[in-house]
């Protein structure tokens, strides 16, 4: 059986840049909460995950799910296929997202699938920005 | 007191290399653009995470690794979201589902340790669960 991924770290951040000759990556802007005078709002964001002991070929999914109230999936992104040579091996999955809505002020959470098994989260909060 | 000589060595006091050493990721990224043209959602984007069947590996503990992922029934239940592995009849709650699985780990992750620390001295039906357990669950190699 295929092995699932073990997840060394998740983390949500403005995006993630590419270096196109090297094809290193940069985290810019990790955070936890993102602050707006209003809701409802739209952001771009970046995704980014280090994961290891993966053998095959994966399709990763991320879901944003709002974890109010009344939970609701308000974006999601499912990558190509990915294919690791060797359970040893450290790789990462850099996202950028398409604009993410946030409706309502309240915690999001950002579940990753690999193969549709649930792998791991990271959550942020939206807040109201105070204006003083 | 000596004073301190600024030179071109790094803090260990090794001098410079002539070319600056190149640093490189052992495997490409994994890109995916915002850019892409829009695709059918997949499947797991059209559930209801309050009302689904989940298949569940994350970390659960630092000591362990779910090998063969639980089938795990997330629900909404007067006011609390349960998430039940109805083979052995586990279960964590929250006020979400995110906390509901993240309570089920834990659950899952003391029971095994426990389970583990006292195999050779279990009732029947504790011993049922230690098996079963142990088909998803192993210890990571120290």
């Amino acid at each position: 059986m295929q092995p699932v991924p073990s997840v060394l770290a998740i983390l949500v951040c403005d995006s993630v840049i590419i270096d196109s000759p090297t094809k290193k990556q940069s985290v810019i802007g990790i955070f936890d909460n993102i602050h707006s005078a209003q809701v409802p709002f739209s952001q771009r964001l970046g995704f980014y995950a280090r994961l290891t002991d993966a053998e095959g070929e994966y399709k990763f999914t991320v879901r944003i799910v709002y974890v109010g109230d009344e939970e609701q999936i308000v974006a999601g992104l499912e990558s190509d296929t990915v294919p690791v040579r060797d359970r040893l091996e450290v790789f990462n999955l850099a996202l950028n997202l398409p604009p993410v809505p946030f409706r309502k002020f309240g915690r999001y959470e950002f579940q990753l699938f690999a193969n549709n098994v649930f792998i791991g989260r990271a959550v942020i909060s939206a807040l109201k920005l105070e204006v003083k | 007191m000596q004073p301190m000589t600024i030179s071109e060595a790094t803090p260990l006091g090794m001098p410079l290399p002539p070319v600056t050493p190149l640093t490189r990721l052992r495997s490409p990224a994994v890109r995916v653009d915002a850019d892409v043209p829009p695709r059918e959602p997949p499947e797991l984007l059209k559930r209801n995470t309050t009302a689904e069947k989940v298949l569940f590996a994350p970390n659960i503990d630092g000591r362990l690794k779910i090998m063969e992922p639980f089938v795990v029934r997330v629900e909404w239940r007067e006011g609390l979201v349960t998430a039940r592995i109805e083979d052995i009849d586990e279960f964590g709650y929250g006020c979400n589902s995110g906390e509901a699985l993240y309570d089920l780990g834990k659950t899952l992750a003391e029971l095994y340790l426990f389970l583990r620390e006292n195999a050779d001295r279990l009732s029947p039906d504790l011993h049922s669960i230690w098996l079963k357990l142990s088909e998803h669950i192993q210890l990571r190699q120290p």
